[in-house]
């Protein structure tokens, strides 16, 4: 008997771990590609390096959260992405401490060339989004919470210096939703042009021409945005989504709360009070919203404010490519604004 | 073997040797105790403990997490022999409190997304530093069990007659809980609060399908314990899933294998 025992332990083992060998063989032979391998940390920076590597030979860019929409703040690494970046010789990341599982990336992977395409960029002031930092961040959302809501945008945080401090896992509270504040946009444009010229100069004239293109397009989106916040400026709001108070920012419509919401958000009663009081006080009808969550604002907010929300694009994912779709996305953006105070 | 040139599938894999043959351990004597129920309860608890950490503002919070699953689990014991209520009724209180506080905590603001990952747990991202701290409660495992298995074992077939012989049961009992808080708390970041039951109970149900003494028992649940680990480990690297459920998965497939084996080895 104890020998039949035996015998059956090995056999399923054997099978169970010829099977997994099996996998690991299969899986190894896909893949490995020749040329530029750039990597880029979510959508937005996607959408960027795409433009400014249209036509060049050799170049693939590939996204490291494809499968993960909305933005980015809680992603953790898969064993694919770790694979990919293994490969890459090139790391376009948001930065603003948008990138949180970044920091295991840099330890892994010394060689590689990180590229914060945010370097330099004043950022406004934001909801707190880091892990596991106790109360220094309770009493920092707390602050942030109880006068104004999240944003001063007299309140800048200035990008330099502080990546060492996000490594070392501190909280900042900075709102890294930069790409929706198009002169944000522009700067990032510039850095991944930078990059791309540094790392392939054979083709830099191409990639200089790219984002030159790219550059034209953001400035005419710009020049759009600024005749319409003529028209809207002095507006008070309440969002949940810190990307739209960049975007609201441009038009010169002012936010007096933020709350970012994501999958596993729910509004607590105190914050739901709080913000019904706040757009009471301020007379706001008009609340913005990504699409996902449109529908539990109305519900909560929709009755008590006797206003609507509006449902924009956060331009965090889609189907498009290339600089043209963000812009695509945000002139439906300006748009929809538009409409809902009855412009045009 | 390319999963072997990065330095997170490295650490995984050691931590993965270390942590399946002390659940395969101890999940012997959880399921011999009956306290496979307990060890969940443990697990959830989990919450509050990080909870209270992050009220306290402490930098890391495994101690305010092992320092409330060790209150917990002496009091959870305490509890089961003051009360007249059923054993799992007063662990399913414990269980769904110490969910609950945790949730109302962690979720102020509506930023619970930030501990989600506690949920399921992350094997990719442990450090040496705590590898080591898992092989120092492998030893710890080890000794309690050499020294301990078979007083255990007698209170968990016979209290009164475990009594009678002079021991010290509620010693054992509570050392027993206190060495399952340690174990749960050191190793939830890594296998996370929804699995680690699975991964604890698992081989050893497995193994109670097949084998016919206690040395068979412990046996194969610690081998069934470690290869669902690696081939949970390796799989989960190449079809890029989510380690901990797929290694949960690897011992279920484990399991209906014995448990349709069991006729071979009826006598």
């Amino acid at each position: 008997m104890a020998k039949r025992k035996a015998l059956f332990m090995i056999c399923l083992l054997a099978v169970a771990f010829g099977l997994t060998a099996l996998v690991a063989v299969l899986a190894e032979k896909e893949e490995t590609s020749d040329g530029l391998l750039c990597v880029t940390s979510f959508y937005p920076v996607q959408l960027l390096a795409e433009s400014v590597t249209e036509g060049a030979e050799g170049v693939t860019v590939r996204n490291l959260t494809e499968s993960h929409s909305g933005c980015i703040h809680d992603y953790t690494l898969t064993t694919q992405d770790m694979r990919l970046l293994s490969t890459a010789e090139l790391f376009l990341i948001n930065g603003g401490e948008m990138e949180l599982f970044l920091q295991k990336a840099a330890e892994e992977y010394k060689d590689l060339e990180i590229v914060d395409t945010s370097k330099g960029y004043a950022f406004l002031e934001g909801v707190e989004h880091s892990h596991e930092h106790g109360t220094e961040a309770a009493e920092r959302e707390e602050e942030t919470h109880s006068e104004e809501g999240c944003t001063d945008p007299t309140h800048h945080h200035e990008a330099d210096g502080h990546d060492e401090d996000a490594h070392a896992g501190h909280s900042h509270a900075i709102n890294a939703h930069i790409w929706m504040d198009i002169d944000g946009y522009l700067l990032q444009l510039s850095r991944v042009e930078e990059a791309f010229v540094t790392a392939d100069p054979a083709q830099a004239e191409l990639y200089r021409a790219n984002a030159e293109a790219c550059r034209k397009e953001l400035v005419k989106l710009k020049e759009e945005y600024t005749n319409a916040a003529e028209s809207l400026k002095g507006k008070e709001t309440v969002v949940f989504h810190e990307g739209f108070v960049y975007l609201l920012h441009m038009l010169g419509i002012e936010t007096v709360h933020c709350l970012p919401m994501d999958s596993d958000t729910q509004i607590a009663a105190g914050e739901a009070a709080e913000i019904t009081e706040e757009c009471r006080r301020h007379g706001i009808t008009v609340l913005y919203a990504e699409a996902d969550y449109a529908k539990s604002i109305e519900d909560t907010f929709g009755v008590e404010i006797s206003g609507e929300v509006v449902v924009l694009d956060p331009v965090t994912g889609g189907s498009g490519t290339g600089v043209s779709y963000y812009c695509e996305l945000m002139r439906q953006n300006l748009d929809r604004i538009k409409q809902t105070y009855g412009l045009r | 073997m390319e999963f072997l040139s990065y330095g997170f599938m490295r650490n995984a894999l050691i931590a993965i040797c270390i942590i399946t043959p002390l659940f395969g351990i101890l999940g012997t004597m959880i399921v011999n105790n009956r306290m496979a129920f307990f060890s969940d309860a443990l697990g959830h608890s989990a919450l509050t403990g990080m909870a209270i950490g992050v009220l306290l503002g402490v930098a890391g919070t495994d101690v305010p997490m092992l320092l409330f699953a060790l209150v917990f689990a002496l009091v959870l014991n305490h509890m089961k022999r003051k009360s007249s209520a059923s054993t799992d009724t007063i662990i399913s209180v414990f269980s769904s409190l110490g969910t609950a506080v945790g949730l109302v905590i962690l979720s102020r603001g509506g930023n619970f997304s930030k501990y989600s990952a506690l949920l399921v747990g992350d094997i990719l991202s442990i450090t040496a530093k705590e590898i080591l701290c898992l092989l120092g409660v492998l030893v710890l495992t080890l000794v309690f069990w050499l020294v301990c298995f078979n007083k255990l074992h007698t209170c968990s077939v016979n209290k009164s007659l475990a009594m009678s012989k002079g021991l010290p049961v509620r010693l054992i009992e509570d050392l027993f809980a206190v060495l399952i808080a340690v174990i749960v708390m050191l190793s939830i970041k890594w296998v996370g609060i929804l699995i680690i039951n699975a991964l604890l109970i698992l081989p050893t149900a497995a193994a109670t399908n097949i084998a016919a003494n206690m040395r068979e028992y412990h046996l194969f649940s610690v081998i069934l314990s470690v290869s669902s680990g690696l081939i949970g480990l390796v799989l989960a690297y190449y079809l890029n899933a989510a380690v901990g459920p797929t290694i949960v998965i690897v011992a279920a497939v484990f399991f209906a294998a014995t448990f349709f084996a069991r006729p071979l080895f009826r006598t």
